[in-house]
């Protein structure tokens, strides 16, 4: 399927943010719709470039695969979580977090 | 001081002990204090952490330790972990975070007694063209302060114009090297995908992200590279290839060299004013027996859209890592676990991030991964074809950086398409992994103008040494905007 021009709905801006984990607050809705589409539109220019012969498998950028020994390399990062994050149960090992399971 | 106009004049008064390195970064450092009110070119400077640095280089240099780089005074881009200074990113999100370790570049670069001066001011998380996007403030153009450094390492490239440090170093996912090293008069290498190690850089888009040095000249780009280079088992796509000394054959004659001129290139899209400082460059490389040969890298059209389905994908995958509860901005207004993830995240992220998370959200999503995100990976190999395809033909690629010169501040903001599409001659390099430099190449109406250099996968050797012909032929690089008392 090649790409159209796409009418982004409301509801497709709030899924969207839904799955990125972020917030469009209503006031905000039309112009981040109004950017996106712009900007997504720009991309249609893509059809016109015939991929056809190209195959997925060949299209990242070469790279020879590099392997690690399989050894445990230990890092002392945890005694530094607490720098950043007073949230961070140093005793534990545990970042603390608002209830997870709703009542 | 300012009689010592590159790195290896430095290095060499240093190692001779006619300066020490505490002087020197004290004069830099009074410097900041005096001129950086102007360009906000740092979003951190410690003068105990720096002195503390610069006492080391000393030490080192009374020890016969001395290297290229031991008391060179040098800025580092805020995304570059540092154990001594926060790193922001420019964000809001990591507003005070202190990372554990230094990036492996950092660490690199302190090995060597190089003297970390502070941490340059860039766009949020790297994502923007001109510097606006931080958090911190924007930077400006020292070459007038009215107008944009160029983004994202807008701070690197203008601290090293105002001569706020030797050098510094910037990263470069779609131009962001070289885009600013054209606005502000400097020359910037972004080294083959996997030349320097990623490892503490934080990660903007993964296949594209490549650290590089920023500095007056091609010859001090060099002998940063040449200590910044390497494999590093911490980032598993840095290269295991040689590392040649990249300063040997900056001497070397170009006599002979073929280079290409790609015609799509030079299209309407370029100022005339720009267009003549590029002929004019040709001009004088032909002199130097370099003969030019005109190609086709006839996909340029697709490249500004794959980059932004490409980067902006990366960048939503990457960016997820900031949920409040690890690191970063954490809001106070969560009575959920789900709650603490999208305040924080919807606190913590300026605008121009949060629409490029959304765009790389939507292009990953069911039902429009197979029309954006795949078709985009098949344009890049389509892409980097067309340089396979050229680098038969020629040696190197030579095209300007930028379409013109530095636009005033507040000009694109509001319009992220006609900022996207001011990326279109930076943004293939990226796409096809290869070296890419831009360095001076005169002035259009007081402002500094940049033309590009592209080779072969870890050419930048031969950049570096047309680049370094180059200057020693013209003085652009050596120009500096008055209003800043510098070189």
């Amino acid at each position: 399927m090649a790409i159209k021009e796409l009418d982004i709905g409301i509801d497709v801006i709030n899924k969207t943010a839904s799955l990125a984990k972020l917030k469009v607050a209503d006031s905000e809705i039309e112009e981040v719709q109004k950017k996106l589409k712009k900007i997504l539109n720009l991309c249609q220019v893509m059809n016109e470039c015939d991929t056809n012969s190209v195959s997925l498998v060949d299209s990242q950028v070469t790279l020879v695969s590099q392997l690690r020994n399989d050894q445990i390399d230990r890092s002392d990062i945890t005694s530094h979580l607490n720098e950043n994050f007073e949230q961070f149960n140093g005793e534990r090992s545990l970042f603390e977090v608002p209830k997870v399971i709703e009542e | 001081m300012n009689q010592y106009k590159t790195i290896s004049e430095m290095g060499r008064a240093l190692s001779q002990k006619e300066i020490s390195a505490v002087e020197v970064a004290q004069y830099y450092l009074d410097r900041i204090d005096q001129y950086d009110d102007k360009i906000n070119a740092y979003t951190h400077v410690d003068h105990e952490k720096t002195l503390s640095y610069a006492a080391h280089a000393d030490q080192l240099i009374s020890e016969g330790k001395a290297k290229a780089l031991t008391g060179i005074p040098v800025g580092m881009k805020d995304l570059f972990v540092t154990k001594d200074m926060p790193t922001t990113c420019g964000s809001k999100m990591l507003k005070g975070y202190m990372s554990p370790f230094n990036a492996t570049l950092v660490q690199r670069f302190m090995d060597a007694g190089g003297v970390v001066m502070g941490k340059n001011n860039m766009d949020e998380f790297a994502m923007g063209s001109s510097n606006e996007t931080s958090y911190y403030g924007n930077c400006t153009n020292p070459w007038d302060t009215d107008y944009v450094p160029g983004g994202s390492s807008g701070g690197s490239a203008a601290c090293v114009a105002a001569d706020l440090a030797m050098a510094s170093i910037g990263t470069d996912t779609g131009g962001s090297i070289r885009q600013p090293a054209s606005f502000c008069g400097i020359t910037g290498i972004k080294p083959t995908y996997g030349r320097i190690s990623r490892y503490g850089m934080v990660a903007f888009a993964s296949s594209l992200d490549q650290a590089g040095p920023m500095a007056h000249s091609a010859e001090d780009c060099a002998i940063l590279l040449n200590t910044l280079s390497g494999f590093d088992s911490n980032d598993l796509t840095s290269s295991r290839m040689d590392i040649p000394d990249f300063t040997k054959s900056l001497n070397d004659s170009i006599d002979g060299l073929v280079i290409g001129l790609p015609e799509e290139y030079f299209s309407d899209q370029l100022d005339s004013e720009c267009a003549k400082l590029i002929d004019d460059a040709k001009n004088e490389l032909q002199k130097l027996g370099v003969r030019f040969k005109s190609i086709h890298l006839e996909n340029l059209k697709y490249a500004v859209a794959t980059y932004y389905i490409i980067a902006p994908s990366e960048a939503s995958s990457n960016l997820s890592r900031f949920d409040g509860v690890r690191y970063g901005h954490r809001s106070e207004q969560a009575e959920t676990l789900q709650d603490l993830y999208v305040n924080s995240r919807t606190e913590g992220f300026g605008d121009e991030v949060k629409r490029r998370i959304m765009i790389g959200t939507f292009a990953l999503s069911s039902g429009y991964y197979d029309d954006y995100y795949q078709k985009a990976q098949k344009i890049r190999q389509v892409v980097r074809n067309d340089y396979l395809k050229a680098f038969r033909e020629v040696d190197l690629i030579l095209c300007p950086t930028t379409p013109g010169t530095a636009f005033k501040i507040g000009e694109c903001i509001d319009d992220p398409v006609s900022m996207y599409l001011a990326d279109i001659f930076t943004i293939t390099a990226n796409l096809a992994g290869l070296p890419a430099m831009s360095m001076p190449a005169g002035f259009v109406r007081g402002l500094p103008f940049g033309i590009q250099l592209v080779g072969d996968r870890f050419c930048e050797s031969q950049m570096l040494q047309v680049a370094h012909q180059f200057q020693k032929v013209t003085d652009w690089h050596q120009r500096s905007p008055k209003s800043f008392g510098g070189k």
